[in-house]
């Protein structure tokens, strides 16, 4: 679980960047033999 | 039997990504998501969550819990050929977290943005007053101001002056809804509460990882997960 914590609630609108990166970086580290995390 | 969640789609390749929306909007919330380059990377599905947007309450009930939001959520997931990736924003969040307890091997990772979750379950989750303000508003000015009441008190007054007009003026309409479809066994004051009803329990969620995107902390009180009637 990512908690973005502070961002505010309109961070995927006003961030939408910052937001999909979240999502990257979730995606990375939880990807089939990561070792991310 | 209720009516289908009114569900969106973008993208045909990459892992699922299941956005689920907060209090006072719905899935519209993600235009820019479901819009962007995401979908060139995720199979990017939003949807209603049961009383918001295109997917109606069930019959007879005036609003619905965190937990059966979750369970909807699970069920929608279910039917997917690989774990999921949640976001969800706000009450969304909540919902999201409440799926992870339900069924943490049909979700691959979450984000929550800004749950309106108390540090402890000892703990109120809105400040002194907030709510009686809220039902007093509601009687003298309507529930639309209300609504508007907490959504600037959430968000914060230039979040909710950037608001496309459209969008504010829905937000004071859900307060009307909620108002016109609430039960009359349901008195006023706890329709404003539902955290004190449905509020998951925090402590449950201790073993799930956390990693925060910022340094700061969280807002004492985020805000309840449901606008007022």
């Amino acid at each position: 679980v990512t908690t973005v914590a502070g961002a505010g609630h309109m961070l995927h609108a006003d961030a939408p960047r910052a937001f999909a990166d979240a999502v990257d970086a979730l995606a990375a580290a939880t990807a089939v033999g990561s070792t991310a995390g | 039997m209720s009516s289908p969640l009114h569900v969106v789609r973008a993208g045909t390749d990459g892992p699922p990504l299941v956005l689920v929306h907060g209090s006072a909007t719905d899935s519209s919330t993600w235009t820019i998501q479901l819009a962007g380059p995401l979908p060139r990377r995720y199979r990017v599905i939003a949807y209603d969550r049961r009383g918001a947007g295109r997917s109606p309450n069930r019959p007879g009930v005036a609003w619905h819990t965190i937990e059966e939001h979750a369970a909807e959520l699970v069920a929608l997931i279910a039917d997917l050929d690989e774990p999921a990736i949640l976001a969800g924003s706000s009450c969304g969040a909540v919902v999201v977290l409440e799926a992870c307890r339900r069924a943490p091997g049909r979700i691959r990772g979450a984000i929550a943005i800004e749950p309106p979750l108390a540090p402890s379950d000892d703990t109120s989750l809105a400040p002194l007053g907030f709510v009686a303000d809220l039902d007093r508003l509601a009687a003298a000015d309507g529930p639309g101001a209300a609504a508007q009441r907490f959504l600037v008190t959430v968000l914060g007054e230039a979040a909710w002056a950037r608001l496309p007009r459209m969008y504010q003026e829905r937000a004071a309409a859900s307060g009307r809804r909620s108002a016109a479809t609430a039960t009359p066994s349901t008195p006023t004051a706890s329709a404003t509460r539902p955290w004190a009803r449905s509020r998951p329990r925090s402590a449950s969620w201790a073993g799930i990882g956390r990693r925060r995107t910022s340094g700061r902390r969280s807002r004492p009180w985020p805000g309840p997960c449901r606008p007022p009637p």
